[in-house]
C-alpha cells in the first residue's frame, strides 16, 4: 500500500532485521521490554534528525494566554509615568475605546550582570534575568484572542493550520516512545479556541498535541485509558503475551509484513507508556527539595511535570496559564497581574533553574508570551465587554514582548524596541512567523524547507514569510 | 532547493503537452478475451499469486461493499455455493451491494470528503451544534443505497434546490453548508471552503490555491476563483431551514413543540424588556429584530443569541425535532471582484460568474441566476475529463485498498501520469456507460482477477514491486475506526442495524450499540477513539486518510471499557468460567475470527485460560462482609453506580446497607463490612488512614485491621461526627496473604455512615491505597479470551 500522501514516519527495517542486528532473538524480546527506538515500522514518531544540528533538541512553550501586558513586565516605558492621565501622541486603533495613558502601576528593577530591567511581577524570573532573551519588538496582526492565538500556535490567523508543536513533531519525531511527543498542559479546561491551538491539521493526527488537565492532581488521570481497570496489571501482561504469540502466528504465516509488525509492537509500546506516562506526571517522586523550588501550587506543579516530561525525551510541551483567557485584564489590571504572575512567578524560575542545574537548559528552548500585549493607554467603558472600572488595558498586537530562554539563545539579551509608550514595536520588528522561524532555526530547521505536501502545494509553518533573528542566537 | 524532508512526496515536475487529467479519457479497442481490467492492467511482466481462498474472498467483499462481516448464514451459502471464477464473484457481488448495510459504509467514505460535522467548529452563542446535519448524512447514505447516478449525486449536491427533485433531496445541500463556521462575518472563509470541497471534492483541483494568487503550477487563474465567488457568493443559509419529513403527531412531538414555541416567547419577551416598541412577527420562529436592531447593546445581544441557542439546544437533544434539511437559498446574484492578494478590502477587477479556463470555451459565462446549476452541470458533462476519473479513482482506492492516482484530491500538473492510466480511463469510461452507476462500477472491479488475487506473496515480488504498483497481488487493508469498532459491535452480538437518524455519542457508557458513522462529529472536540483511529478532523475535506500505529490506540484498545464490552457480549451465554474446554475456544474462535481454532490453537487458549485464575475484581482489594462473630469472608454481589452493594437495591432484602464505595462504606447490625487486600509481595507495612463517622446521631461505628485467621492487629472507634486516624507500625505480610479492614456498627444499627480509605507504606512508598485503587469487577477469564481475539491483527487485517 502506498502511504505516501499520508505523510508516514521513517521505516527503518522490520523489527526482525533490527532484532538480528542486535543479537536477539524473539526470546528475548517477549521477555522484556525492548528499547524505545526500535518501536518500528510505521510508527510516525520516531526521532529523525534534522536538516543541520539543532542547539535545541525540545521546547517548553510557556502560554500566558489572554495576553500579558509588556509594560507591566519587561518592557519599561517611564515616559508613561510623565503622561499618566494624559492622551498620548499617538494614535492607532484599538479593538475597544481606549482613552489616556495609564502607568505601570508596579516598579522596574534590574536584575543581574546584564542589568535586564524586570518588574516587581516577576522578582524571580528576574533573579534569572542572565539567562533571558527578551524580544520587545513582537508584533502580530489584529487585535482579537482567536485569530492571534491561532497565528502564535499555527502561524495562520484565519485558516486551519497545523500547530507549532505538530510541524517540530513531524521534523523530529519524539525521543521516548512511550510518552506522547507533543503535549499541551492547560488546567481547568481548554483555553479559547480550544485544540485547535495544538492541532495537526492536514499532518497525520499523531503529531497532534495531546491535552492533560493538569488541575488533576492524580497522575493516573491525566491520560485517557493509561490504567487498567478491568484486569489486574499482570494479568494483562499475561494476555498481551498471548496476544503477542497469535500475532506471531499470523504474521508468519504471511510472511511477515511491516504493518503487521508495527501494530503487534504497538501494545508492547502502550503497555510500557502505562508504567512511564504515569510515572511522568507524578510528581511526587521528585525530592522534597525540588517540588520545594517550583512551590506546591497548580503551576508549581504542572511546572515541574513539564521539567519531567522533557527530561523524559518528550519533544514539544506547552503549558498554559489556565482556561479561557487568564491574562486578559481590561478591568483591574493592577490587581490581576498582581495575582496572575503571583500563581507563576516562582514557577517559572524554578522551572529556568531546575533545567540549568540539570544540564538542559541548554537544549531545552524556553518560550514565554501571550498572543499579543496589551495597550499603554487605559480602556474606557462599554457595556458587555468590561466592567467599567477604567483600570484596565485593551489588547495590543502592535508590539507586546515574548522571551526566551536556552536552546541556543543569547542570555541576559534585549532585542527590540517599543515606541516611548510601549505601544508599537518600532525597531527590529519580529512578526509571529519571524519568531517561528527563529524557533525552527534552533531546532535545526531552515523553515523554508520543512514542509508537507498538501493538496497541491508545498506547506510550511511559516507560509511564505518569516526571518530567523540571527541577533539573538548564541 | 526544496529537499523531500521529512517523507514528505516530493512534487514531480509538468511534462511536454496536454496534462494527461485534463485529456478526455478514452479507451482504444480491447481484445475482450479476458476481463477489461486485467487486459488493460499494466503488469511490467510480474507474474500475479494465485487466486485467494473463497473464505478471504468472502470476507473481502463485504468489507469493501459493507465494512462488516458476512453473517453466518450468508457464508454458509456463498461457501457452499459450487459456481466458479465469475459466475460465483457476480451474484456474491450483487448480494453484498444490495444490503442497506453498503450505503451505510460508502457514505462514510463520501463523508470525509464534505468535510462532515454535527458542529460548526467556532464558539458561536446561538448554538454550537448543526442539529440537522445529520439528514445530509441520511441522504448520502441513502443515495449510495438507491445507486443514484454519480452525475446525479453530485448535481443534487450542488444545486438541489435549483432542481426538479422531490423535497427531501433538499437534505443534498448539506454538502455546501455543514463546513466550518466563524465567528463574526468571516463569510469570505466559508465562501472559499465551499469552492475547495467542490472543486477538490469532485474534480480534484486546488481551485482554493488561486484565492491569493494565480495557481503556482495549474492553469488556474485567481480570476477563477472569483468567478466561482460569485456563484456561491449568491446563496445563503436561510434562518429557517425547511421540515422534509412530516413528524407523526405523538404527545411526545406536542410537548416538544410546545416546549420550543416557549423558548422563542422568551427570546422575544427579553427583545421587548429592552426595547418597549418591539413588535415580534406573525411567525414566531422569525427572530428578525427590524427597527429593534440596532438597540441591542452587546451584553443584551449576546442574551439574544444566548435564548436562540437555547432552542437549538433542545432540537439537538429532542428526538422529536422534525428533520430538516441544511438547504442555501438564492439571493441576487452576486457580480463578483478579484480580492487582491486575497485582500477583501482590495477590491480589484470585475469577473464574470463562469466556470474555470482550462475547462470552458474562452468566453463561455453562467447566465441562469447565480450560474450555480449550471455549474452542477458543468462538473460532469462531457467536455469534463476530471470527475468521472476522480471518482473512479476513490472507488478504484476503497475496493483495491490504494489508489490509481495516489493524490486523490490533487490531479493537477504536479500529479504525474499514473502508471496505470489507460486502466483508470476504462474505468471512468465504464462509469458513464453505465448511466455513472456506482455498484456497477465496483462490481465490475471485484469480478476481476486482479480483485481476486492473495495478499501473500513471495519475498522477491513484494522487494520488486514495493509499492504494489502493478496489483500482482492484492492489498492487504487494516481496517479503520468504522469498520473495526462495527464488526466488533457485530461479533459481540450487539449491533443496531436500524438506518440514520439524530447522531450518538460514541465515547460514553452505556456504549450505544450504532454504527460508528452515527456516532457524533463534534469539529474540534473529536472523541477520544476518533483522535487515536486517524479520523479525519473535518477541518476541510480528506482526501485519504492516513494510517498511523500509535500506543495510544494500544492503550484505547485495551483499557477503554468500551472493547471489554464487546468482549463480554462475545461470551455471554458460554457458561462459566469453570468449566472450560475446547469447544468453548472452538465457540469464541468462531465467533470472533470466523473461523474454527486448530488444535494448537486451542490447546494453547485452553492452557490460557486455565492459568487466568477468574478475578472478581481487577485489583488487590475485594468488597465484601463477615458475619457476626464469623471469619468466612463473603463478597458482595453487585457493582452498580460506582460501588459494591447487595442488590439493584439498596436496600438489599438480605444485606440491607451494606456497601464499599471507593473512600466509604455501611455495615448492618449483624454484618461487619469488610475489604480484603492481597500483598502481591512479602513485607513489612505501615498503615495510614482516617475513620470518621459521617452521621451526628447513633454511636458511631468501630474498625478492626485483622488477618483471615482472626487476629486483629489494631480497633479504633469513631463516635458521632467523630474523625479517628488509624495508623499501625510494622504490620508483617507474606506475598499472597490477606490483611481484612473490617467495620462494624458497634452493636447499634443506625446512622453507621463511615469514611475509611487505608492505605499501606513500605520504606519506599505507598504499596496500596483502597481509595486510589477502588475497582470494579474483573473481566471474566472468557472475556479476556474473546478481548484477545477482538485485539488480534487477523481481526483487524482484510487479508
Amino acid at each position: 500500500m502506498n502511504h505516501h500522501e499520508a505523510g508516514h514516519g521513517g521505516y527503518i527495517g522490520t523489527r526482525r532485521e533490527f532484532l538480528s542486528r542486535c543479537g536477539m532473538g524473539m526470546g528475548a524480546l517477549a521477555m522484556g521490554g525492548l528499547p524505545s527506538q526500535v518501536a518500528a515500522g510505521t510508527s510516525p514518531l520516531l526521532p529523525k534528525q534534522p536538516q543541520v544540528e539543532g542547539k535545541a533538541k525540545a521546547v517548553i512553550h510557556l502560554f500566558m494566554n489572554g495576553g500579558p501586558s509588556q509594560v507591566d513586565t519587561f518592557d519599561p516605558k517611564p515616559e508613561l509615568d510623565k503622561y499618566d492621565g494624559k492622551k498620548i501622541p499617538l494614535d492607532l486603533s484599538t479593538e475597544r475605546p481606549t482613552g489616556a495613558a495609564m502607568k505601570s502601576p508596579f516598579a522596574f528593577k534590574k536584575y543581574g550582570e546584564s542589568g535586564l530591567e524586570v518588574s516587581e511581577l516577576f522578582p524571580r524570573v528576574g533573579a534569572c534575568a542572565d539567562d533571558l532573551c527578551v524580544i520587545r519588538s513582537m508584533h502580530a496582526d489584529v487585535p482579537n484572542h482567536e485569530p492571534s492565538l491561532l497565528l502564535m500556535n499555527c502561524g495562520d490567523s484565519r485558516l486551519s493550520r497545523p500547530s507549532v508543536g505538530s510541524w517540530v513533531t513531524y521534523g523530529l519525531g519524539t525521543e521516548n516512545q512511550n510518552l506522547p511527543g507533543f503535549v499541551s498542559m492547560c488546567p481547568g479546561g481548554y483555553p479559547i479556541s480550544r485544540t485547535q491551538n495544538w492541532q495537526a491539521g492536514f499532518l497525520p493526527a499523531a503529531y497532534q498535541g495531546n491535552y492533560v488537565d493538569t488541575k488533576n492532581s492524580d497522575p493516573k488521570k491525566l491520560i485517557e485509558h493509561i490504567v487498567p481497570k478491568h484486569l489486574e496489571r499482570n494479568r494483562q501482561r499475561e494476555q498481551l503475551d498471548f496476544l503477542r504469540s497469535l500475532n506471531e502466528q499470523h504474521a508468519e504465516a504471511r510472511g511477515r509484513d511491516q504493518g503487521l509488525e508495527a501494530r503487534l509492537e504497538s501494545f508492547e509500546l502502550a503497555y510500557r507508556m502505562q508504567l512511564e506516562a504515569t510515572d511522568a506526571f507524578d510528581i511526587s517522586k521528585e525530592p522534597q527539595y525540588i517540588r520545594d523550588l517550583y512551590g506546591d501550587t497548580l503551576q508549581g506543579r504542572q511546572m515541574l511535570i513539564a521539567r519531567r516530561l522533557i527530561e523524559r525525551g518528550v519533544r514539544f510541551v506547552q503549558v498554559w496559564h489556565g482556561a479561557g483567557q487568564p491574562w486578559d485584564n481590561h478591568d483591574d489590571l493592577e490587581k490581576n497581574h498582581r495575582r496572575l504572575a503571583g500563581e507563576c512567578d516562582q514557577a517559572i524560575a524554578a522551572l529556568i533553574t531546575d533545567l540549568k542545574m540539570r544540564g538542559l537548559l541548554d537544549e531545552t528552548l524556553v518560550v514565554w508570551g501571550g498572543e499579543f500585549g496589551r495597550t499603554p493607554v487605559v480602556e474606557m467603558p462599554k457595556p458587555g465587554s468590561n466592567a467599567g472600572k477604567i483600570n484596565g488595558r485593551d489588547h495590543n498586537h502592535y508590539g507586546f514582548t515574548t522571551w526566551m530562554a536556552g536552546g541556543g539563545v543569547k542570555g541576559g539579551h534585549v532585542h527590540g524596541e517599543t515606541d516611548e509608550f510601549g505601544f508599537a514595536a518600532v525597531r527590529d520588528k519580529v512578526h509571529v512567523h519571524d519568531l517561528h522561524a527563529t524557533m525552527l532555526h534552533l531546532l535545526g530547521f531552515d523553515h523554508e524547507e520543512l514542509t508537507y505536501r498538501y493538496s497541491g502545494r508545498d506547506f510550511r509553518l511559516t507560509d511564505v514569510y518569516g526571518k530567523v533573528i540571527e541577533e539573538i542566537l548564541a | 532547493m526544496a529537499m523531500a524532508f521529512p517523507n514528505s512526496p516530493a512534487p514531480v515536475k509538468t511534462s511536454e503537452g496536454v496534462h494527461w487529467a485534463f485529456e478526455i479519457p478514452q479507451v482504444s479497442g480491447l481484445k475482450g478475451d479476458r476481463h477489461p481490467i486485467d487486459e488493460l492492467l499494466v503488469t511490467s511482466g510480474l507474474i500475479p499469486v494465485g487466486e485467494a481462498s473463497r473464505e478471504v474472498l468472502l470476507r473481502r467483499m463485504w468489507h469493501v461493499t459493507t465494512g462488516l462481516l458476512p453473517t453466518a448464514e450468508q457464508r454458509e451459502r456463498w461457501l457452499s455455493d459450487s459456481r466458479k471464477g465469475e459466475e460465483w464473484l457476480r451474484p456474491a457481488s450483487e448480494e453484498a451491494l444490495s444490503q442497506n448495510t453498503f450505503g451505510e459504509r460508502w457514505a462514510r467514505h463520501w463523508l470525509d470528503v464534505a468535510r462532515y460535522a454535527d458542529s460548526k467548529g467556532a464558539a458561536i452563542t446561538d448554538g454550537e451544534e448543526y442539529p440537522y446535519a445529520y439528514t445530509y448524512r441520511d441522504w448520502v447514505i441513502g443515495a449510495f443505497n438507491r445507486d443514484l447516478p454519480f452525475d446525479e449525486f453530485v448535481h443534487r449536491q450542488v444545486a438541489a434546490d435549483l432542481m426538479e427533485v422531490p423535497k427531501s433531496e433538499l437534505a443534498a445541500l448539506g454538502f455546501l453548508t455543514v463546513g466550518r463556521a466563524y465567528k463574526g462575518g468571516q463569510r469570505h472563509l466559508v465562501v472559499a471552503d465551499q469552492i475547495d470541497v467542490v472543486t477538490r471534492g469532485f474534480m480534484g483541483l486546488t481551485v482554493a490555491c488561486a484565492r491569493c494568487h494565480d495557481h503556482k503550477s495549474d492553469p488556474i487563474p485567481t480570476a477563477d476563483f472569483y468567478s466561482l465567488y460569485g456563484v456561491f457568493d449568491s446563496a445563503v443559509v436561510p434562518k429557517k431551514l425547511p421540515v422534509i419529513a412530516e413528524p407523526e403527531d405523538s404527545p411526545g412531538y406536542r410537548k416538544f413543540q410546545a416546549e420550543r414555541l416557549a423558548l422563542a416567547e422568551k427570546v422575544h419577551a427579553h427583545v421587548k424588556e429592552v426595547v418597549p416598541e418591539y413588535e415580534a412577527r406573525a411567525d414566531p420562529f422569525d427572530f428578525n429584530l427590524g427597527k429593534a436592531n440596532g438597540k441591542l447593546n452587546q451584553k443584551q445581544r449576546e442574551k439574544f443569541r444566548s435564548l436562540i441557542g437555547q432552542i437549538t439546544k433542545l432540537e439537538v437533544a429532542s428526538p422529536f425535532a422534525p428533520a430538516r434539511a441544511m438547504i442555501l437559498q438564492e439571493r441576487k446574484p452576486v457580480d463578483p471582484v478579484i480580492f487582491v492578494r486575497g485582500d477583501r478590502n482590495a477590491r480589484g477587477e470585475k469577473v464574470p460568474r463562469r466556470f474555470l479556463k482550462i475547462l470552458r470555451e474562452e468566453e463561455e459565462v453562467f447566465e441562469k441566476g447565480s450560474g450555480r446549476l449550471e455549474l452542477a452541470h458543468r462538473l460532469t458533462d462531457d467536455r469534463n475529463p476530471l470527475t468521472a476519473r476522480v471518482w473512479a479513482n476513490r472507488v478504484w482506492m476503497h475496493a483495491m485498498g490504494a489508489p490509481l492516482v495516489e493524490s486523490p484530491g490533487d490531479f493537477g500538473f504536479e500529479t504525474a501520469r499514473p502508471v496505470q492510466l489507460e486502466l483508470l480511463d476504462h474505468l471512468a469510461v465504464f462509469l458513464i456507460e453505465k448511466k455513472w452507476s456506482t455498484k456497477a462500477l465496483i462490481s465490475h472491479i471485484m469480478t476481476s482477477e486482479a480483485w481476486r488475487r492473495e495478499s501473500r506473496a513471495p519475498a522477491e515480488l513484494i522487494e520488486t514491486d514495493p509499492e504494489n504498483q502493478f496489483y500482482a497481488r492484492a492489498n492487504r487493508v487494516r481496517k479503520d475506526l468504522e469498520a473495526w469498532r462495527d464488526s466488533a459491535l457485530q461479533v459481540s452480538g450487539r449491533l443496531d442495524s436500524r438506518l440514520g437518524g439524530q447522531p450518538v455519542k460514541l465515547d460514553e457508557a452505556p456504549f450505544v450499540p450504532r454504527r460508528t458513522i452515527y456516532g457524533q462529529v463534534r469539529r474540534g472536540y473529536l472523541s477520544s477513539v476518533m483522535r487515536a483511529f486517524d479520523f479525519p478532523g473535518s477541518e476541510e475535506a480528506s482526501m485519504k486518510r492516513s494510517e498511523t500505529t500509535t500506543p495510544m490506540q494500544g492503550l484505547y484498545l485495551m483499557n477503554s471499557p468500551f472493547l471489554q464490552g464487546e468482549a463480554q457480549g462475545v461470551v455471554k451465554g458460554l457458561g462459566s468460567d469453570a468449566d472450560l474446554s475446547a469447544a468453548t475456544v472452538q465457540k469464541i474462535y468462531q465467533q470472533v475470527l470466523q473461523r474454527p481454532a486448530s488444535l494448537a490453537e486451542a490447546g494453547a487458549a485452553v492452557a490460557w485460560l486455565a492459568k487466568a485464575k477468574p478475578q472478581r475484581t481487577a485489583g488487590p482489594w475485594d468488597y465484601g462482609y463477615l458475619l457476626d462473630g464469623s471469619l468466612d469472608f463473603k463478597t458482595l454481589p453487585l457493582f452498580k453506580d460506582g460501588r459494591w452493594c447487595g442488590g439493584e437495591v439498596v436496600p438489599d432484602a438480605k444485606l440491607g446497607y451494606l456497601q464499599w464505595t471507593h473512600d466509604a462504606g455501611h455495615p448492618e447490625l449483624d454484618k461487619a463490612v469488610a475489604l480484603a487486600w492481597t500483598a502481591s509481595e512479602s513485607g513489612v507495612l505501615r498503615l495510614r488512614g482516617t475513620l470518621e463517622a459521617v452521621r451526628d446521631q447513633g454511636n458511631g461505628v468501630r474498625a478492626r485491621v485483622m488477618r483471615p485467621s482472626g487476629e486483629v492487629l489494631g480497633a479504633w472507634k469513631a463516635g458521632p461526627t467523630e474523625k479517628v486516624p488509624t495508623l499501625l507500625r510494622k504490620v508483617e505480610v507474606k506475598a499472597g496473604e490477606q490483611l481484612w479492614f473490617v467495620v462494624d456498627s458497634r452493636g447499634d444499627q443506625g446512622f453507621d455512615s463511615f469514611r475509611w480509605a487505608p492505605r499501606l507504606f513500605d520504606e519506599v512508598g505507598k504499596v496500596a491505597d483502597a481509595s486510589e485503587e477502588f475497582v470494579g469487577p474483573g473481566l471474566r477469564p472468557l472475556a479476556q479470551l474473546a478481548q484477545v481475539l477482538l485485539l488480534s491483527n487477523e481481526f483487524f487485517y482484510i487479508d
